[in-house]
């Protein structure tokens, strides 16, 4: 006898049977016994063979993608250096206007930064190594029904979707009021709703609806990303550095979101974030090259902020710390420079042009940076503008170069090179034209 | 029936020591190693092994090819390191290989059954992967929210 529990399943199982069986199917997998593992599964459940394609790299994954245009795609989260995650965009591109496409990750990967990325990128499901066979079919079977076979829910939300893409607010508001009432959690409707509003300029009714959409379900993503946004909107940078540090807290490492965490938290001057934030982010045992450099980015702003409120020591331990951790980009230690010298702390430049690495050393980046600390700390005019002439003489060009050229030019009453220098700089650097044009006539730096 | 409008979230302000956790870039790590107690051979190194299925009583693992064949006696342990835990989980069993077929690329898919294994601990083991699929379902419902 069947008993009710089994009948659903055997229904469930037959209707993934339905939808999967016409489908073709992209199995993206770097271990061959995995990739067969997964092509026998989905065989099992009713796929032909011959709609099956394995790949074993992201490239091979990417071409049968374009090929064959997958409505499933199964793919590990890493391949390679790579993230098969990346392989959901080229699905959809594949497939627009589909509404019944699934993208699934079968990983070994079980942190929760993959595991968040892929919740933000919108996955079906997300199936972790080792599974169990039962795990592996319920998972599958859930993710494909709820595209295939939608509820009422999210058959109105969709309703609703459409209404607002046809910009007729007033009917998608309606329907996705009824959705809300049709769900025990319908933190996605009140997303929309939301955002149906905020089309509608009703900005207030629209954060509540967020605010709504988060008490049913506190770490719903989109209801989250719509406040920050709004908060964003509306220039709350206290609002929105608190959301998006919730954001961050539930959905760790986003390279981009970091950013936004950092840049609010400079918004904000709360500049001892930035700080904790340093040390949190020295802990880690991977650091992805994005973050390193918002973090790089970050400190040197505090650092330039202490600068500003004379708290000299604190800024280039800021900065120290910058430098540690940009090893060796070249940009990073050209701002903490640029702003060392700005504050006439010329020796203390010395300190970070030190941190150059040797193959920069003949760059005209390097160069400039090196005449300008001697700018401000080699008394002599002469020996400056010796410096600088047998720069240009060998081909070696910059602005900064060019500035102190004629800067040391007019002061030592070389009045025509500064004037022929200031004509070539023009040319050369035409976005700073009419810097160049005065300089020879501007008054010396005190 | 209308609904009454639930009261406002109430959120406490987030430090910003909670933003990087070391332990959310971490995944679970589990060093495999396999003595052939028929051949003698053993095999000790990470990522040479890989489990890719659960099954009743055993297990599908990914191997060199040739390290065992059907029939051979294993001896199997397993050592997980789960962020945020101190301490390894370790579970060791005898296995028998049920079969080891070549993949074409080096490495084998090998299939083995438990024996002499403490039930207790090889549900235990299995459940470390097992309720981190649960989390992550949960949190993928909550994060998507339905859609």
């Amino acid at each position: 006898m069947i008993s009710a529990g089994e009948n659903t399943a055997d229904v469930a199982a037959l209707a993934f049977r339905a939808y999967v069986k016409d489908r073709r199917i992209v199995i993206a997998d770097a271990s061959s016994v995995s990739r067969a593992n997964l092509a026998q599964t989905l065989v099992n459940l009713g796929a032909k063979s011959a709609n099956l394609a394995l790949s074993s790299s992201y490239a091979d994954a990417e071409a049968e993608i374009a090929r064959t245009k997958p409505q499933i795609v199964v793919c590990d989260y890493d391949l390679g250096n790579q993230r098969g995650l990346d392989l959901l965009q080229r699905q959809r591109t594949c497939n627009e206007g589909s509404k019944d496409t699934l993208f699934v990750l079968v990983t070994g990967n079980s942190s929760q930064t993959a595991v968040a990325r892929a919740a933000e990128e919108d996955v079906d499901t997300y199936i972790l190594k080792p599974f169990t066979a039962a795990v592996l079919r319920a998972s599958l079977i859930r993710a494909a029904l709820a595209k295939s076979i939608p509820n009422e829910y999210a058959r109105t939300i969709d309703e609703g979707k459409k209404l607002l893409a046809a910009n007729q607010f007033d009917d998608a508001l309606k329907a996705f009021e009824r959705a809300i009432s049709l769900d025990q959690a319908p933190a996605l409707a009140c997303f929309y709703f939301g955002q149906t509003q905020l089309m509608k300029q009703a900005t207030e009714v629209a954060e509540d609806s967020y605010n709504k959409g988060l008490t049913y379900n506190r770490i719903h993503y989109k209801c989250m990303v719509g406040l920050f946004d709004l908060f964003m909107s509306q220039k709350r940078h206290i609002d929105a550095y608190e959301t998006v540090k919730r954001i961050s807290q539930y959905f760790p490492a986003n390279p981009a979101r970091l950013n936004s965490v950092l840049k609010l938290a400079i918004m904000t001057q709360s500049y001892d974030d930035v700080e904790k934030y340093y040390q949190m982010f020295t802990k880690l045992d991977e650091r992805n090259d994005e973050i390193i450099k918002h973090v790089c980015a970050a400190l040197v702003v505090c650092g330039k902020y202490y600068l500003q409120k004379n708290f000299k020591s604190r800024a280039i331990e800021l900065f120290n710390k910058a430098a540690v951790t940009a090893g060796g980009r070249v940009k990073i230690l050209q701002e903490i420079i640029f702003a060392l010298v700005e504050h006439k702390l010329g020796k203390d430049a010395q300190v970070f042009i030190q941190r150059f690495p040797p193959e920069t050393h003949e760059t005209s980046t390097y160069l400039a940076l090196e005449l300008l600390i001697a700018d401000q700390l080699v008394e002599n005019v002469g020996v400056v503008l010796q410096k600088a002439r047998a720069l240009v003489s060998q081909g070696i060009h910059d602005p900064i170069i060019s500035e102190i050229l004629i800067r040391r030019s007019v002061e030592a009453g070389f009045q025509d090179t500064a004037e022929n220098e200031a004509r070539a700089a023009a040319q050369r650097y035409p976005d700073q034209k009419n810097f160049f044009e005065r300089l020879p006539r501007s008054k010396p730096k005190a | 029936m209308a609904k009454n409008k639930p009261p406002a979230p109430e959120f406490v302000p987030i430090p910003i020591e909670a933003l990087i956790q070391p332990k959310d870039f971490k995944s679970f790590e589990t060093l495999i190693t396999m003595k052939n107690t028929t051949t003698a051979g053993e095999l000790r190194k990470q990522g040479a092994i890989q489990i890719v299925e659960f099954l009743e009583r055993g297990m599908v693992l990914e191997a060199p090819t040739r390290f065992c064949q059907k029939s051979h006696y294993l001896v199997l342990t397993f050592e997980t390191d789960i962020p945020g835990q101190y301490e390894k989980y370790k579970f060791n069993t005898g296995a028998r290989v049920e079969s080891a077929e070549p993949t074409g690329d080096g490495r084998d898919t090998v299939t083995v059954s438990l024996i002499q294994t403490d039930n207790s601990e090889w549900d235990r083991f299995q459940s470390l992967f097992g309720n981190r699929q649960a989390e992550i379902e949960g949190f993928l419902r909550a994060a998507k929210g339905g859609e």
